[in-house]
């Protein structure tokens, strides 16, 4: 059965290869990424090779440790557990619990991800000073590549299980958003004193990861190269009693979610109840587009996933920004219009046959691209003032703030109109997923060239807008202020202008823009 | 579970809203507040399997505080074509799904045979084959691959499951088909295609939901011929539809569920009481005529 499913998971992913153009791109740039991931870890290991032996095992304990915390976390918050092989899919056939666990968790390890891993974990071989220290790498190579995918696995299918509830998703949403913000900015502390480790510092790090189950195979390593045999192998041990409780209770919850369905009824969605005052100004249209939206925003859990899925957008523009230490610093709440307007990267993929309706029912895309795209903007408008307000309490400058929302406009403005006709030309149509984590391969690489892409593209047209404040900045906290209409209608005017190239688009070749749509 | 099949003690054709026998299945659903209906009694029964090819006894779904079946109790026997009418929302896919081991019931047990379904959903789901209405495929497998894969999984000898799979592609038609990606099927296609994986393990029972929605007449035949040779093997098939005149053409025995509960069951001419199936159909759930005189703005005036 393992080999049954191992062969399913090869075939999907050579197929995937006969799919669109950008299912070939996602698959190639993952292999491209992960092969450049193998020979950053030849040079690593290479390096380390020419430290002392004591400090080569500090480092596989704490690489280790936090290479397991990141296949657990990193998948929560950019939604990209590989979901190719869909249990959903084979839910009608009779499988034994043994069957389910092995098949796919030996499919889950098929992949470009885990192979990556496994090659980065076994490389460390070369650091092995016997014969047996080296086969007792490999061995903890796979029980550690096993700890990472059940772990990822198991995370994702709590996290499908405890946000099937739209308050449940609203408060999980807020949690990690806050999380994404401060751990954006305060990744510092974190980061910092890595580029200047000490042994002592390293042995302190050792002592705690050393307790996380990567740890435990990174200790083993440790215990390997010091000739406790009997330690090294308890902690083999260890690890595997980890995948095989971790995999029962995962595939427990796996179960729950494949025999259920999401929550109905109850805390229902309302238009009018999330509707802002402001809408009540917006011509008809795109109110009812508005509305719709919010409401869709609300209900289907996978757009919750795409919104969190954008989160470490913050982390990766948070970090570098927060290394200044200015008062103007506060302008940079701005980067928010950036994650913004990602959102707008797949207008239609979530609801593709609403889109077949508004062609047919109304006489132009114009007020469904406006509402569309103004629900997001409503989504994070207050997290910028938020992410302001934080940068004020913490660097001080609340001359800026004005200043920090309206470049939040321009950078909206800027990314949206690059996103919202991507978001035409290439809608990415979402399937109903058990596990909402749960993807094809590649996907999310395919969802992170969008984000470089937007990152760079939206960076180009916001450049005018951010000179402008910057040389206000340069002048006076209080020219800010004055600059800031001139950066928001300028945000504005992007944001018109995609919409518009969006609806052109549309227009110009509906049949095309409808077939893309189809999964 | 382990089960000893006992000796039959269902009537051959029992049907009713009333729990002859119930229980809560592993890890069933918390019921929530608002309307509940009320629990079938446990009782020893339970644990004998009835001598129908399915049995559904007091089965229970709600949907937060909808109930969307309502202590169904259904028997249906070996070597019938059974038919499960009612109107949109009546609960018939929901039902479906419960026996199937699809979804899991609030209350109530399924037998397939002489395996309950949520004890022993290995030995259940060995014997059934399973059309679902939102049918799930693997979009990157060509129609040949995902019979193999599903033949392989089921445990089927490979050239078992290659000769059945071309048998199974040549009578559905998608000889031709069979080399493309099934994310380039049609919708009859794909029906044909879900069709195939559903009998390739030759199974006791068949359950088809919505078998003939948005096909083609041309695949309809087919699906018809190849359910009407299935039958005469012996087989049971159970389906859905709301097209009444294939349920009256194909079925020796129906089924009407309204509003989550069984309203009539037996032999077409029990339930149709010499009337056509539509006309005992709408009779049956009480539905009344629209009046159509609400839509007169739909009338163009004749200047």
């Amino acid at each position: 059965m393992v080999a049954t499913f191992a062969r399913l998971k090869l075939k999907l992913l050579r197929n995937s290869v006969r799919g669109k153009p950008q299912d070939v791109v996602s698959l190639l740039l993952a292999m491209f990424m992960g092969v450049g991931l193998v020979f950053g870890t030849v040079a690593a290991v290479v390096y380390l090779r020419t430290q002392a032996p004591e400090l080569v095992g500090l480092w596989v304990i704490n690489l280790f440790a936090l290479l397991s915390v990141v296949w657990l976390i990193f998948p929560m918050l950019a939604g990209s557990t590989d979901g190719t092989v869909d249990p959903a899919k084979l839910a009608h056939l009779p499988l034994t619990d043994w069957n389910w666990i092995t098949g796919l968790l030996t499919a889950a390890m098929v992949g470009v991800a885990p192979i990556a891993t496994l090659l980065f974990l076994i490389l460390w071989v070369v650091t092995a000073q016997t014969i047996g220290q080296g086969l007792y790498l490999l061995a903890s190579s796979m029980v550690l590549l096993a700890i990472c995918v059940v772990s990822a696995q198991a995370g994702t299918a709590f996290m499908s299980g405890l946000v099937r509830g739209r308050k449940t998703r609203d408060i999980a949403g807020a949690l990690l958003a806050m999380f994404a913000v401060s751990f954006g900015f305060g990744f510092q502390f974190v980061v910092d004193p890595l580029f200047d480790l000490t042994e002592a510092q390293l042995g302190l790090g050792a002592r705690w990861f050393r307790w996380l189950p990567g740890g435990w195979i990174g200790q083993g390593v440790a215990w390997s190269r010091d000739g406790d045999w009997i330690k090294a192998g308890g902690a083999l041990v260890a690890g595997v009693g980890y995948v095989a409780v971790v995999s029962m209770v995962w595939w427990r919850q796996l179960q729950t979610l494949l025999t259920s369905t999401e929550e109905r009824g109850g805390n229902g969605a309302k238009s009018d109840r999330f509707m802002p005052p402001v809408g009540e100004l917006l011509p008809l249209d795109i109110r009812t587009s508005l509305a719709r939206s919010l409401k869709e925003i609300r209900r289907d859990p996978r757009i919750w996933t795409t919104v969190v899925g954008q989160l470490p957008l913050i982390i990766i523009l948070g970090f570098p920004i927060s290394q200044w230490d200015n008062e103007r610093l506060v302008l940079f709440s701005g980067m928010i219009g950036f994650y913004g307007g990602m959102l707008t990267a797949n207008l239609f993929g979530v609801d593709s046959r609403s889109a077949w309706i508004d062609l047919s029912a109304a006489p132009s895309m114009r007020p469904i691209l406006w509402g569309k795209s103004l629900a997001y903007a409503l989504l994070v408008g207050p997290l910028g003032i938020v992410m302001a307000l934080v940068l004020v309490l913490w660097k001080g400058g609340a001359v800026y703030m004005v200043g920090g929302i309206a470049l939040t406009v321009a950078g909206f403005g800027a990314v949206a109109h690059v996103m919202i006709p991507t978001s035409v030309i290439h809608p990415i149509p979402l399937l109903e997923e058990t596990n909402l984590f749960g993807g094809q391969a590649g996907g999310s690489v395919s969802a992170g060239i969008r984000v470089l892409i937007a990152i760079f593209l939206g960076s180009l047209y916001v450049a005018p807008a951010a000179g402008l404040m910057a040389g206000a900045a340069w002048l006076s906290p209080w020219a800010t202020i004055a600059a800031s209409p001139v950066v928001a209608v300028w945000g504005w005017l992007l944001w018109t202008r995609g919409i518009d190239k969006a609806e052109n688009r549309i227009h110009t070749d509906q049949s095309k823009f409808l077939a893309a749509l189809t999964p | 579970m382990e089960s000893t099949p006992t000796p039959p003690r269902t009537p051959d054709t029992a049907a009713s809203t009333s729990a002859s026998s119930a229980h809560r299945p592993g890890g069933g659903g918390r019921p929530p507040d608002g309307p509940q209906p009320s629990r079938p009694k446990q009782t020893d029964a339970a644990v004998q399997p009835p001598s129908s090819a399915i049995s559904a006894l007091g089965l229970t779904k709600l949907f937060g505080r909808t109930i969307a079946v309502d202590k169904l109790t259904l028997h249906v026997p070996h070597g019938s074509f059974f038919g499960l009418v009612g109107p949109n929302g009546a609960g018939k896919s929901t039902t479906i799904s419960m026996i199937t081991g699809l979804l899991r019931p609030d209350a109530g047990e399924v037998w397939i045979g002489a395996n309950e379904t949520w004890s022993d959903p290995v030995a259940a789901k060995q014997q059934i084959g399973v059309l679902p209405e939102n049918l799930r495929l693997f979009e990157r497998l060509t129609g040949a691959e995902m019979l193999q894969y599903i033949g392989q999984i089921r445990g089927l000898k490979t050239e078992v499951v290659l000769s059945r799979r071309d048998d199974l592609l040549e009578t559905l038609g998608l000889q031709d088909a069979g080399g493309k990606l099934i994310t380039d099927y049609s919708t009859g296609m794909r029906k044909k295609i879900g069709l195939a994986a559903a009998l390739l393990h030759a199974p006791q029972v068949l359950f088809l939901d919505e078998p003939f929605e948005s096909v083609d007449p041309v695949s309809v035949r087919t699906i018809r011929t190849v359910l009407e040779r299935f039958t005469e093997s012996g087989a049971t098939i159970v389906f859905s539809s709301h097209v009444m005149a294939i349920v009256e053409d194909l079925c020796d025995r129906v089924a009407v569920m309204n509003a989550g509960k069984l309203v009539s069951s037996g032999t077409l001419a029990d339930v149709t009481q010499g009337q056509r199936l539509e006309d005992a159909f709408i009779e049956l759930i009480g539905a009344e005529e629209t009046d159509a005189g609400s839509l007169s703005w739909l009338q163009r005036s004749p200047d």
